[in-house]
């Protein structure tokens, strides 16, 4: 397993592989709670939202949406309370990144946390870990706690008047709390279903209030932005993309972790060959799903020679999405069958049941997949299959649905002879692939 | 919503409609189709049934036309390839896992699911995948559930939540296992059966009617709710002179309470058709002996012939005439005319609870109708119940506080379910109501009110505060714990509060379906009281003609009362206490075997109208007394025909002058009376008397802490609510059988243990 | 034309119209000799209606009211009731089951509708159609007379097979 990162001075991960990295004491050593001090030394919430928008920080969570636009859409004038909530849900099968970066330096998250309370003007924020990541909350509540013994939180913060504290609040293990509508749900003490927007968060969000949901990687980088200004920050990624991204590289390859890339590294095939010490037991290279389950799977043919940059436009290039930044790779004995028949799975038990595409949708491609997987495919399935994810995409409520019918998609286009091998009548097939099954 | 209009281009054709109007609702008025399962108006929007997808211009997806707001320069396609083929997925997906049982699926036939599969389902089923199976199951008594036929659309929960404040049903589960439950497995509510009307498809259904009949086979007649007096308008549905449902769909009727109805209204019908109904006139020939069946000509005559004697030995007035507030308008209004111009007496009531003829007398402004009360900015609530006594009125009033801002104060001396919603809630001693409408009134009595009351004298000042700044309407309501004085002072209320800007509204909360309307006929204004007629039993009163029964509140310590009688005829659907002692039983026809009008709390005078013939040997009440006042040698010339009476009411009854049947018989537009409203007078003799009472008060009284259980009130066992099983389990505390799977009826028997103190009163 | 030529002609047309009547003496006879031997009906004869139950004895009317909906002579009367008992315990199928069931042959046309609108096959057309009476009340069949269980199946017809050809031999004639 490796942290660190590649191809540039760590940002995020800079501290993580330090011995008692979660302690304020070395966070501290290393230009922990700088930024704040700078920021509280003079600079102006405005100040502080026009620096984030000149780093070019795109919200790390999965769909990317500039984030200090997202944050100058919060209303200076409403009276209402704001609130900054901390999107710690990080389900997306691949992804562990927000993991580490919490476990082993949770002060660089509160002080995202604190820049961005202070720039938004919020008196109270909530961190909402998933349900799965119980331990995080005693890691997270224990720095809280240094921090405001430190005087970092709290009432009167480093003696100016800004005031503000943070929360930690667990969710009961649903993927669909991730989404920040249904996040919010979540944390009021609601069933996590998504709502509506419009109104978006940033209007009307937690407790009907303006409220701002930011992945941790997002907040983790507003630190060091502030601290080396937006413009440097912007200049280690691409124009559009700014700074870092931190990878979560699992799968068949030699080397899985942690990975710090800058924003347009190039390209895919290098970091997966060498950065990644190449494919677990020499085997050959079949497909990637770069941004977590939810984006479009890209076969090998894709990436070999074709030099794609890793960053948002350059993923979308190449017919796929940054999303979460779950790297997974899979070798030449994968069934992508298989593999999809298992994403499927994850989605029919994630949909929250709200809407209908989504609950039923989902439910009945389970039940297609496993189907044939008995063996009882029929020719005409992979058109059902196309159909029905057709059928899913774009009607439902939230992105969760979309989420589902990506993979499917791609993966019954870019690899249809998996699919064929198993919608063949059964007769058709060898005994040993029978016995495969 | 404002007035201001903007252009909206649909489907290539242009429209000006009200800004901030809602996109599904613009295309439906214009004739554009949009299918829907989780739209409904006035609750929260849901969006999830995703049926009512749109293509609008600049916009990335399909969107549901129920969240958008319709802006300036819109342009939107109702109706394309690509839509459809959603539409149709939309309903593929629905269907996969409902279990097509529509031919022993008691809402086949009127299902929207059904519908909704005509118009957009596929000739084919793609999905041959076994279906997620879930048991059929009982929720209740009275509410009978089969969660796979579920399309998870939430109106069930939405409407528990938002009209009943209950939120006695709630969805668990996650994804394709969703389910609509309760919290314990067991529903423990109000029973209203909102739920049920609501649900587009057979998931929840009445269990009081399961199985029993297909919807097109009923034959469906708008009519008025019997109950109590919030007048709301259903559909009956008969069969072969029975009647099998009593439903307010949409599709049948569409009144001023919209779908709702309460557990009475909705399950408490069966007494129409139940066995005891009395079968033919009877005779009890000798005092002591029995009732013995007789031809309709034979008891009439005997009837008219006692009336004869009584009026020969003691006089007209010793002839007293009672009328029920159960009774149609036209029974009312003949009663009246047998009492006053044919027997010539004094004595003439009808057997309410409290009158309201102080507040008539003194009416000083506009009687709030339902709708006026969602409406309401402010309302003020003066003892009552209206969540157990006038569930469709609590409903109201929880929308206009939920979905209309308003502010509600309350001033009762029991800490009632509706006190959640309140803005204020002044907890006073018992029976100190007088207090706080002398307070009210006047504000020089605050200190002696508040004293009484046990309050803070702020609380009042608040009060008063809260309704001299509302701009809108205040609605004033008040329950029978008020004095006569009291409404007295009430009914001029107006003429305080009313302002430019400002509607001072008043909506009296009487107990039975026309109570109003017997004030109107003139009944409430006889001599003497209903308590006070049988305490003249056999004293100054030595007949009695009566329409109904007396109520057990009035019977309670005069239970002999009637015996002293020389001569009693009675006129009843069921044998009763009342009927004991009489000596000519006439069996009366209820009121979906009449025809006529009820008058509501709120002065809506709403059609009643016959559903099937009468049961037995029963007529109509004013047939009957036509009948009694032909034999006595006067002919009403009513022709037998109830808008003949009706014609006559409006000519007689200045408040319902000009009206005909033809006039009512929109129940979508309901008319209200027009009460008259007498000018602002002196009230000090009144308020000086209230004041004198309320001084005599204790300062030292206890309160009632204790909120009263749900259905204390609508699931007391009466004459009518008795004829429905389920209703004696919920009345015994709604007990949970030992399975889900079978009717409680089948699995539980009611026994003496159980029974709540039987108290009449429905 | 002389009356010569009228008589020749009239002369022709007989002997062409006996022709054809002599033709048939030597052929094989077609009368039914009912009831002394029984009437073959078609497979798909629309006789008297049959309730069926399933193999476990239970009826499989639902009483939907589908029958009565469909039906143009009115002539199907249904009180539908609730049988709360277990599957097996059950008078049919499902919870619902039709406690009276009636057809009025005073009024039944035989059009099949009623079959046709079955969606559990719970009705058919039967073979019987011996339905007259000496009073007209008794045209009025109920349950017991119409489940496949208790119908008494008359003697006087047999079924023609599927194979047979009973159409064709008709319209050789």
């Amino acid at each position: 397993m490796f942290i660190g990162a590649i191809g540039c001075e760590p940002l995020q991960l800079k501290r993580v592989n330090l011995e008692h990295s979660r302690t304020i004491d070395v966070y501290k050593r290393n230009g922990g709670y700088d930024a704040i001090k700078k920021v509280l030394g003079g600079m102006s919430p405005d100040d502080v939202i026009n620096e984030v928008k000149k780093s070019a920080l795109r919200g790390r969570g999965g769909a990317g949406f500039p984030t200090g636009m997202k944050w100058s859409f919060v209303p200076k004038d409403s009276p209402k309370p704001k609130y900054v909530v901390c999107n710690a849900d990080e389900s997306e099968p691949g992804t562990f990144k927000d993991r580490y970066l919490m476990e082993r330096d949770p002060h660089m998250l509160i002080e995202g946390m604190l820049i961005a309370a202070y720039a938004l003007g919020a008196r109270i924020n909530y961190i909402y870990t998933r349900g799965e990541y119980r331990y995080l909350i005693n890691i997270m509540d224990a720095a809280l706690d240094e921090a405001r013994s430190a005087g970092l939180l709290g009432e009167k913060i480093l003696g100016t008047d800004f005031s503000c504290d943070i929360y930690t609040h667990t969710g009961a293990g649903a993927y669909i709390c991730g989404e920040e509508t249904a996040l919010l749900s979540s944390l009021e003490g609601l069933r996590g279903h998504p709502r509506m927007k419009p109104p978006f968060p940033a209007v009307s969000g937690l407790y009907a209030c303006p409220t701002v949901v930011n992945n941790v990687e997002t907040l983790t980088a507003v630190p060091d932005i502030i601290k080396m200004g937006g413009e440097a920050y912007q200049k280690l990624g691409t124009e559009k993309s700014g700074g870092t991204k931190v990878w979560s590289v699992s799968g068949h390859v030699n080397r899985p972790g942690v990975y710090e890339l800058p924003m347009g590294y190039v390209d895919m095939e290098k970091f997966i060959m060498e950065d990644c010490q190449g494919i677990l037991n020499d085997k050959k290279l079949k497909a990637v799903i770069p941004g977590g389950s939810s984006v479009y799977i890209m076969p090998a043919a894709d990436i070999t020679g074709k030099g794609v940059r890793m960053d948002y436009e350059g993923l979308v290039a190449a017919g796929s999405m940054v999303g979460s930044g779950g790297f997974i790779v899979m070798d030449e004995t994968v069934d992508v069958f298989e593999s999809t028949k298992n994403l499927i799975e994850f989605y029919k038990h994630e949909s929250c049941g709200w809407c209908t595409p989504c609950r039923e949708g989902t439910d009945w491609l389970v039940k297609v997949f496993k189907r044939i997987a008995r063996g009882e495919g029929r020719p005409e399935d992979a058109q059902l299959i196309l159909d029905l994810c057709d059928n899913i995409e774009g009607k439902s409520f939230c992105p969760l649905g979309d989420a589902a019918a990506w993979p499917i998609q791609s993966a019954i286009k870019k690899f249809p002879e998996d699919f064929k091998r198993h919608l063949a009548p059964l007769t058709m097939q060898t005994e040993t692939e029978v016995a495969a099954d | 919503m404002s007035t201001e209009l903007i252009k909206v281009t649909i489907n290539g054709k242009e429209f000006q409609v009200a800004k901030g109007a809602r996109l599904i609702d613009v295309c439906r008025e214009q004739g554009f189709n949009i299918p829907s399962f989780c739209y409904y108006a006035d609750l929260a929007l849901q969006a999830s049934c995703r049926m009512c997808l749109v293509r609008i211009e600049k916009m990335p997806k399909l969107q549901t036309s129920c969240t958008i707001t319709c802006t300036d320069g819109m342009v939107v396609t109702t109706e394309s390839e690509e839509i459809e083929k959603a539409q149709r997925a939309m309903v593929e997906f629905l269907l996969a896992n409902h279990p097509l049982d529509c031919p022993i699926c008691d809402r086949g036939g009127e299902c929207e699911l059904q519908e909704m599969a005509f118009d957009w389902g596929n000739l084919e089923e793609r999905f041959t995948e076994r279906k997620n199976a879930q048991p059929e199951k009982y929720l209740s008594p009275i509410v009978a559930n089969d969660p796979q036929r579920c399309i998870l659309c939430k109106r069930c929960t939405r409407v528990c939540d938002e009209w009943m404040g209950e939120d006695a049903i709630e969805a668990g589960g996650r994804g394709a296992n969703t389910v609509i439950g309760t919290f314990g497995g067991w529903l423990n509510c109000s029973e209203c059966g909102n739920c049920i009307e609501v649900c587009p498809t057979g998931t929840l259904l009445d269990a009081t009617y399961r199985h029993q009949a297909r919807p097109w086979e009923l034959q469906q007649t708008v009519t008025t709710c019997t109950y109590c007096s919030d007048g709301c308008q259903e559909s009956v549905g008969s069969r072969a002179g029975e009647v099998m449902r009593v439903v307010a769909r949409d599709r049948y009727v569409n009144g001023h309470n919209g779908e709702f109805l309460c557990i009475k209204g909705r399950f408490a019908h069966t007494f129409i058709n139940d066995e005891t109904r009395l079968r033919t006139p009877m005779i009890r020939y000798k005092k002591g002996g029995k009732l013995i069946p007789a031809t309709w000509d034979e008891a009439v005559k005997f009837a008219t012939r006692g009336l004869d004697k009584a009026a020969e030995a003691h006089g007209a007035n010793s002839i007293a005439v009672v009328g029920s507030p159960r009774l149609t308008n036209e029974s009312l209004y003949a009663l009246k005319k047998f009492a006053t111009e044919l027997v010539g007496t004094e004595n003439y009531t009808a057997t309410d609870a409290f009158s309201l003829s102080p507040f008539f007398q003194n009416l000083g402004g506009q009687i709030a109708t339902h709708r006026d009360i969602r409406h309401a900015k402010t309302i003020v609530l003066i003892g009552g119940e209206p969540e157990e006594l006038q569930p469709f009125a609590g409903k109201q009033i929880r929308q206009a506080v939920r979905n209309g801002g308003a502010k509600l104060v309350i001033i009762n001396s029991t800490p009632i379910r509706l006190k959640e919603r309140a803005t204020q809630f002044l907890h006073i001693n018992p029976e100190t109501e007088d207090a706080a409408v002398l307070a009210i009134f006047n504000q020089a009595h605050n200190e002696l009110a508040a004293r009484k009351m046990g309050v803070q004298e702020t609380e009042l000042i608040e009060l008063r505060r809260t309704i001299t700044n509302t701009e809108g309407d205040v609605v004033i309501m008040f329950g029978g714990e008020v004095s006569a004085e009291a409404q007295s002072l009430l009914a001029q209320m107006p003429y305080l509060f009313n302002k430019e800007g400002r509607r001072a509204l008043l909506h009296p909360l009487p107990l039975y379906n026309n109570s109003v309307g017997a004030t109107d006929m003139g009944l409430m204004y006889g001599k003497l009281g209903a308590t006070e007629m049988l305490d003249a039993a056999g004293d100054s009163v030595h007949a009695m003609y009566v329409a109904g029964s007396f109520l057990p509140q009035h019977l309670t310590g005069r239970e002999d009362s009637l015996g002293k009688l020389d001569f009693l005829v009675v006129q009843e659907l069921f044998e009763t206490e009342t009927t004991r002692f009489a000596d000519v039983v006439f069996p009366a026809a209820s009121f979906a075997e009449a025809d006529g009008t009820f008058t509501n709390s709120g002065g809506l005078v709403q059609r009643v109208r016959q559903t099937i013939p009468p049961v037995n040997q029963s007529k109509q009440d004013w047939v009957i007394t036509a009948q009694l006042s032909k034999e006595l040698g006067v002919d009403f010339g009513f022709q037998m025909s109830a808008s003949a009476v009706f014609g006559e009411i409006a000519e007689r009854i200045p408040a319902y002058a000009g009206l005909r049947y033809p006039l009512l018989k929109d129940e979508t537009n309901p008319v209200q009376v027009k009460h008259a409203t007498i000018e602002q007078r002196d009230l000090s003799q009144e308020s000086e008397a209230i004041r004198a009472r309320v001084e005599k008060m204790s300062d030292t009284a206890t309160k009632i802490n204790a909120t009263p259980p749900v259905g204390h009130e609508l699931f007391k066992i009466g004459t009518l609510t008795d004829k429905l099983p389920q209703m004696h389990l919920l009345a015994s505390g709604n007990p949970k059988p030992p399975t889900l799977a079978v009717s409680p009826l089948y699995q539980i028997t009611v026994d003496a243990g159980m029974k709540r103190e039987a108290i009449g009163g429905d | 034309m002389s009356i010569i030529g009228d008589v020749i002609e009239s002369t022709k047309a007989i002997i062409k119209g006996m022709g054809v009547t002599f033709s048939y003496i030597p052929k094989g006879k077609w009368t039914v000799e009912y009831p002394d031997e029984p009437v073959t009906v078609q497979p798909r004869y629309r006789g008297q209606h049959l309730l069926h139950v399933d193999e476990y004895g239970r009826e499989k009317c639902v009483a939907c009211f589908l029958c009565a909906a469909a039906c143009p002579s009115e002539c199907i009367y249904i009180i539908a009731k609730d049988d709360p008992r277990s599957p097996m315990e059950r008078i049919g199928i499902e919870e619902r089951y039709a406690e009276v069931y009636n057809i009025d042959y005073g009024r039944c046309i035989f059009c099949g509708y009623c079959v046709e609108a079955c969606p559990k096959d719970a009705i058919t057309h039967g073979y019987n159609f011996e339905l007259s009476v000496y009073n007209r009340a008794d045209l009025l069949k109920t349950k017991d007379d119409l489940l496949i269980t208790k119908q008494v199946q008359s003697r006087n017809y047999r079924v023609a097979s599927s194979e047979e050809d009973v159409d064709s031999e008709y319209k050789e004639v």
